[in-house]
């Protein structure tokens, strides 16, 4: 392998001369891509070669679980994806929305879809930002990030009336990406657009004599025409303000893509027969949780890798039967995967391992392992190195039969990047 | 801001020295600006600064001493603005509370503040001061 490959780099060295040497194509001409040149010169038969690796490439990078921890837990544990979710932002609002997801016979309503953080909504007014840096404060760091979502849908069965409830809790246990303990933020924040200036007269208290009140009736009114000036000054500072700060946030959310952080999510389901809060049931739960490390302090990936250990459980989730697509019938799963993402200009790696466990009602339990690996690197302009390499063929939970089908090294040359990274 | 009724800080002529503090909510972050206003309504003075702006998450109390004799403080103006900023893009509708208000001998003398919603991101108000006894 390592001989093919010192090969190929000595054809692309040799290839990048030729191309250099030709002269320019008039525009509109097909000029013969590096690439193409290559293909030409490396046998197919060389083993492991492709003439397509950049597809091999996407198929990798394609076929990539998706090992966060889901948003709104509640609405996954149901296999749900609402058009419409609630997010009460106070305590007012948080009860409305939880009193709608009832009705007055204690009967569940379908289609509820919450997503709050409830800390924030019930003592938002208390929680400041001096209090939420503060090393010692942790509980009141955790607790403001706990989100709590609730979802309502009809159970998989042929009874109109039976109704699932998922309440989902998403923890986020550290997160050194926490934009409000961004520094850089903060400074950014700093930079945007000052205050509008004060206004320089004001509407005084009345006098506490009747001999000053004709002075001070003009003082009122050059006070309030002072402060109709501030509102316009106001109004202006506002739409300054908005756009700064929005540009700020997306900064901060590139520069901590792939900070460290680890994030746990229950979710428990309970099933009513009858459709009423009465007599609902333990049915089911699911269990995640991802810890992610952002090489910080590491030259030359601080800013570029993620590395993610994902583990996730799910208990009784109703399946379609092989049988009848209508028909479900409950089964367990574990899933163990690792995931490592690292890009620059000039290079890209990607890869995964997975072990998946499923559990049927009926039935011996299944395990499915698979690896997969993409690598690519810039060798010239317009000219990339890949490999991709990969075993088993089971599709991971959630995903297409087929997304993966690469079973063996494959290496080539394309002419720009297939695996893109976030 | 002008529509709503003006609050009243009335202060005890024995008491200690007033304090005014701005408690912003919701983990935003604020800037903020504090100005003292003579009995005509004009001549602004900053509080806490020359300028009396500051900002909240600086680990920098946000509490400051109305530094003047407390007879000269009768029937000045308060004035206070604050531009709110949210660190998480939770959509316009996310809201915000600022809360103002005037201690002495740490008991709550004037209470005043602003809330609203991030569409809007901008607070202002003032208090009256009154000295009696």
């Amino acid at each position: 392998m390592k001989t093919v490959l010192l090969t190929a780099l000595m054809l692309v060295a040799a290839a990048g001369s030729a191309v250099a040497q030709q002269p320019r194509a008039a525009a509109g001409a097909q000029t013969p891509s590096l690439g193409g040149l290559l293909s030409g010169v490396i046998p197919p038969e060389v083993s492991g070669f492709s003439m397509n690796i950049g597809e091999e490439l996407k198929k990798v990078r394609a076929a990539m679980v998706d090992l966060s921890v889901p948003d709104s837990p509640a609405f996954t544990v149901l296999g749900l994806t609402p058009e419409e979710v609630a997010r009460p932002t106070t305590a007012r609002k948080l009860a409305t929305s939880l009193l709608n997801g009832v009705d007055r016979n204690g009967v569940l309503q379908t289609g509820v879809a919450i997503d709050t953080l409830p800390y924030l909504a019930l003592a938002g007014q208390l929680l400041t930002l001096d209090d939420y840096r503060k090393p010692s404060n942790y509980a009141l760091r955790f607790l403001a990030r706990a989100q709590v979502s609730v979802g309502t849908a009809k159970a998989s069965d042929v009874n109109d009336k039976a109704m699932r409830i998922g309440l989902g809790v998403r923890m986020t246990v550290f997160d050194r990406g926490d934009p409000r303990t961004d520094a850089a933020l903060d400074q950014c924040f700093d930079d945007r657009p000052g205050l509008p200036a004060a206004p320089q007269f004001v509407p005084p208290p009345s006098p506490d004599t009747p001999g000053e009140v004709a002075e001070w009736m003009q003082d009122v009114e050059r006070g309030r025409q002072a402060l109709q000036t501030f509102q316009a000054d106001v109004d202006s500072y506002v739409t300054r303000v908005t756009a700064s700060v929005a540009d700020c946030r997306e900064q901060a959310r590139i520069r901590n893509w792939n900070a460290s952080k680890l994030i746990v999510a229950v979710a428990p389901t309970w099933t009513s027969a009858s459709g009423s809060s009465d007599d609902l049931g333990r049915s089911g739960s699911g269990v995640w949780g991802t810890l992610a490390y952002g090489f910080e302090h590491v030259p030359g990936l601080q800013r570029n890798a993620q590395l993610l250990a994902h583990a996730r459980w799910r208990g009784d989730e109703p399946v379609p039967t092989a049988k009848d697509p209508n028909v479900f019938e409950p089964r367990d799963s574990r899933l163990l995967g690792v995931q490592l993402r690292a890009g620059t200009a000039n290079a890209t790696i990607a890869g995964e391992g997975i072990d998946e466990r499923v559990t049927p009602p009926s039935g011996a339990a299944t395990t499915t392992r698979r690896y997969s690996i993409g690598f690519e690197r810039r060798v010239a302009d317009n000219l990339w190195l890949g490999v991709a390499m990969g075993s088993g063929k089971s599709p991971a939970a959630g995903q297409k039969k087929s997304a993966f089908v690469l079973s063996s090294l494959k290496w080539g040359f394309a002419e720009g990047p297939s695996l893109k990274m976030e | 801001m002008a529509s709503t009724p003006i609050p009243v800080a009335t202060l005890t002529a024995t008491g200690g020295v007033p304090e005014v503090e701005i408690v912003v909510g919701h983990l935003h972050r604020a800037d903020y600006q504090l100005l003292l206003f003579d009995t005509h309504g004009a001549n602004p003075v900053g509080v806490g600064s020359a300028d009396g702006k500051g900002k909240t998450g600086d680990q920098v109390p946000d509490r400051f001493p109305l530094a003047l004799p407390l007879a000269d403080l009768h029937r000045r103006t308060l004035f206070w603005q604050a531009g709110i900023v949210s660190f998480v893009p939770e959509g316009d509708s996310e809201p915000f509370s600022v809360t103002v208000r005037v201690l002495q001998d740490g008991n709550i003398v004037g209470l005043g503040g602003g809330s609203g919603v991030m569409n809007r991101p901008h607070a202002s108000g003032m208090f009256h001061l009154k000295v009696q006894g």
